[in-house]
């Protein structure tokens, strides 16, 4: 009986170890959930990055598209600044659209000439104006005023202009006025206001008219 | 039936023996009708079938242990898909810098085309002003093509210019706006031509104006800027000349 039993129990531990070499050579791990699972995630991962790279190439192609935009802008950029250095002067912008730069209260030359026999005095006051209006200027006038030592104004509203002219910014002009002698020796020529014509930047070939009034340290000038 | 005859016999011939005798001990026991005879002619093939059952348990659980003492996570088709996965984290890694380099790339295009388009925003109107007496225009009605050597008076001086009527009309009265530059591009004088009184100026034929200033041109270049021209018929026109016009240095 014992040896029934041994025999039995032999038996078994046989078969059992036999079905459990058989089972574990025999497992395929590719239907294990945990395997599953890990295989899910791969394809999740890789869809993931077949989408990033798709907006990657999308996002690369709108950076191209930027990067040539920048090239061109900053093509063009250089030749606006060509341009602006070919024509225009330094400090193109000021207080006002005029500042004057210096009076020369010259006498009429002619005058001077013949020793002033005769005939009546007459000033050419220039001006010298620089273009701070940061615009084209075809036609500028500046209007000053006579003061006496006492302060008291001898002449108002005479006028020094140029006219059909082309005054690009930062650059100066010469304005050129007439102004008959009154006893004006060790009077001041004190501009008081000033209007330019410049390109009306509403309308294309149309101009506009700036006027505009100097302050109390506009530059002044006292006739000899 | 010794069992030394069965120990010689194959195992499913042991088992029809086992069966043929039981039918036989059933026959018996069918006379006898007793449940000792009943235990006694069934008590083999039960125990057989039995073990045969306890065998089948057995082999099941050992292939169902057999299979679970796999561990999965070190399979190498687990191992390789483990790795597989660390290849496509890395990958969409890579895919997410990918993104942020072109965003951080295009941001930074983006800030570059703003300041330029800024800066030429800022000097636009005035380059579209410059660009516009810059550009020759298109067909005045009179033309300079040359200017003359300067002579002078007392106080005056003297610049002749030759102009050409490009009109097809008479031009009773005409004249060409000019400016007197300094090497710095500054305006130093401004002053006109004019053709002498009473002069006129057949179509498509070159003309002589003057201008009398008393500006001393020397060491200045004349530019031509701007002309009138009228006919008879008061046709009247006017314009600026471009940045190409013949222009003189004295």
């Amino acid at each position: 009986m014992v040896g029934l039993v041994i025999t039995a129990l032999v038996v078994a531990a046989a078969t059992f170890a036999v079905t459990f070499a058989v089972g574990r050579i025999t497992k395929d791990p590719t239907t294990d959930q945990t395997y599953l699972a890990l295989a899910a995630k791969t394809k999740e991962v890789e869809a993931n990055t077949a989408e990033n790279r798709k907006e990657a190439k999308h996002l690369t192609e709108q950076r191209d598209d930027l990067r040539e935009q920048v090239v061109e802008q900053r093509k063009q950029a250089a030749e606006d600044k060509k341009l602006y250095r070919q024509y225009v002067g330094d400090a193109v912008a000021g207080k006002t659209a005029l500042t004057v730069n210096s009076i020369s209260p010259d006498v009429d030359p002619f005058y001077t000439f013949i020793g002033g026999e005769g005939l009546d005095k007459y000033y050419y006051p220039k001006i010298t104006v620089k273009n701070t209006s940061g615009h084209v200027i075809f036609n500028a006038s500046v209007d000053y005023n006579v003061v006496g030592t006492d302060g008291k104004v001898l002449v108002s509203d005479e006028n020094a202009y140029v006219s059909n002219v082309v005054v690009y910014p930062g650059k100066t002009v010469v304005l050129e006025g007439m102004l008959k002698d009154a006893g004006f020796s060790g009077a001041t020529i004190r501009p008081t206001s000033f209007s330019v014509t410049i390109p009306n930047p509403k309308y294309d070939n149309s101009t506009t008219t700036e006027k505009g009034q100097f302050g109390n340290d506009v530059r002044t000038v006292v006739i000899p | 039936m010794s069992r030394g005859s069965d120990e010689k016999k194959p195992f499913v011939d042991t088992l029809f023996d086992c069966l043929d005798e039981s039918l036989t001990a059933l026959k018996q026991m069918s006379h006898n009708r007793t449940i000792a005879s009943l235990w006694e002619a069934w008590q083999r093939p039960v125990t057989v079938v039995l073990c045969l059952v306890f065998l089948a348990v057995i082999g099941d659980a050992g292939w169902h242990a057999g299979g679970h003492s796999v561990v999965v996570q070190e399979s190498p088709r687990y191992l390789a898909e483990a790795e597989n996965l660390k290849w496509a984290n890395s990958d969409f890694e890579e895919s997410k810098q990918d993104i942020a380099n072109r965003q951080s790339q295009m941001k930074q295009a983006s800030a570059q085309l703003d300041q330029i388009k800024t800066e030429r925003a800022q000097m636009g109107q005035l380059l579209k002003e410059i660009r516009q007496v810059a550009q020759p225009q298109d067909s005045p009605s009179i033309t300079v093509n040359a200017i003359g050597d300067v002579s002078s008076s007392i106080t005056y001086f003297t610049i002749p210019f030759t102009v050409h009527n490009n009109t097809q009309n008479v031009l009773t009265n005409y004249q060409v706006y000019y400016e007197a530059l300094d090497s710095n591009g500054n305006i130093l004088n401004a002053g006109y031509a004019l053709p002498e009184s009473g002069a006129t100026c057949e179509p498509n034929s070159d003309c002589a104006i003057s201008s009398l200033n008393m500006f001393n041109p020397a060491g200045s270049t004349i530019v031509p800027i701007y002309w009138t021209a009228n006919t008879a018929n008061n046709d009247w026109h006017d314009g600026y000349y471009g940045t190409d016009v013949i222009r003189k240095q004295f």
